[in-house]
């Protein structure tokens, strides 16, 4: 009886420092975001390393890459949690830092771009489906997500975003702060 | 005397049950199939051209497969839900392999060695066909990668499925059954 009343109790610790772990880490490295009832934003930095790395293994252009690193991505991930639509247009979507509005590079510029280098269409279609539709409806709770350019800065910036409700229903407005590129946070890293 | 009887309350059981759920294989063609959770029965528009070659070099072109249903799938490598979904469409091709189904599974925009290599791993089943230069996928316009459409019969995209779903559980097995008896 002693025996199993050491193994449970045992088991009660071991699994309260799992989970006091788990939140912990959760904490630590939980991305930058915005949940209410209607939504479920995060975001994912990437550093030019990883950019890099990714795309290079997917056999893109060295001239690609080298474009594109000099740009901040984000991976956006977006949940519509209510049971109607919600709607995403990027042009709600404002990223101001201490010195004004950075530029975020729409979907459209990027084709002629591609097109004057010379960048094979596998590359460019990979690329372009890799990036966060301009517009979308999301269906309800339907999830999806995408990637975001910024021109690249060293400074922290926010995100204001506008997600529209349909009809006269007054739209989701987000704010996440604290923002950073990754290369910018992983240099601060380094002492 | 007591397995006779145990038999018969199993069969009486599974027959009870089937007309319960008001399914029986015989009139399954007939049934208006439930349409299960992801899946948008959407404003019917013709179904762009897919006519590719899969890993192996043949040639499909879905409007050759007209009269029957098909079940048109677009992923890639690179995209998360597709790792997951795989191994269940894989699945839901082995047990619908005697349906008239069509499949065609379409990788968007990557190399042979790079599906090869993926589906090695997580769909060793599963014959991709190839967009390699990713313009088929581009006229078909999914909302996002993985992508799956239903197409009628009649060469019309009826269905669309949100992302990544369970494609081998019961209830897509069944409506994609029922789906594929229907002319």
């Amino acid at each position: 009886m002693r025996e199993l009343t050491t193994c449970v109790l045992l088991t009660i610790v071991f699994g309260f420092l799992v989970f006091s772990a788990s939140v912990y880490a959760a904490d630590e490295k939980s991305p930058p975001g915005f949940e209410n009832a209607q939504l479920r934003l995060q975001l994912f930095s990437w550093s030019t390393d990883q950019m890099s790395a990714f795309f290079e293994a997917r056999g893109f252009p060295t001239a690609m890459i080298e474009t594109l690193s000099a740009y901040c991505f984000f991976t956006a991930s977006i949940k519509n949690k209510r049971d109607d639509v919600l709607q995403l247009n990027l042009a709600d979507w404002r990223f101001v830092s201490q010195d004004g509005e950075l530029r975020r590079i729409p979907r459209s510029q990027w084709p002629p771009l591609w097109e004057a280098m010379g960048i094979p269409l596998a590359s460019q279609s990979t690329f372009r489906w890799m990036l966060l539709p301009e517009t979308l409806h999301f269906y309800p709770h339907e999830r999806e997500g995408g990637n975001i350019v910024l021109k690249k800065t060293s400074v922290f910036f926010s995100l204001q975003a506008r997600f529209g409700l349909g009809g006269n229903t007054e739209p989701v407005i987000v704010n996440v702060g604290n923002l950073q590129c990754a290369d910018v946070a992983e240099a601060k890293k380094i002492p | 005397m007591k397995i006779m009887r145990d038999t018969l309350g199993l069969i009486f059981y599974v027959l009870a049950s089937m007309s319960i759920n008001g399914f029986t294989w015989a009139d399954a063609s007939s049934l208006a199939p439930v349409v299960p959770k992801g899946i948008l029965s959407i404003a019917a528009y013709s179904a762009p051209p897919l006519e590719l070659n899969d890993i192996d070099g043949n040639p499909f072109n879905l409007s050759q497969k007209k009269g029957r249903w098909a079940f048109v799938h677009f992923w890639a490598s690179w995209c998360g839900p597709c790792r997951r979904e795989m191994p269940a469409i894989q699945n839901m091709v082995e047990k619908l392999k005697t349906s008239p189904l069509v499949f065609a599974i379409v990788n968007t925009a990557e190399n042979e060695d790079t599906v090869f290599t993926f589906l090695g791993l997580l769909a060793p089943d599963i014959v991709s066909l190839m967009d390699l230069d990713g313009q088929v996928t581009e006229a078909w316009q999914p909302r996002g990668l993985p992508s799956t459409y239903l197409v009628d019969p009649a060469g019309i995209v009826r269905y669309q499925a949100l992302g990544g779903r369970p494609w081998d559980d019961d209830e897509y097995l069944q409506f994609l059954t029922q789906l594929s008896m229907q002319k």
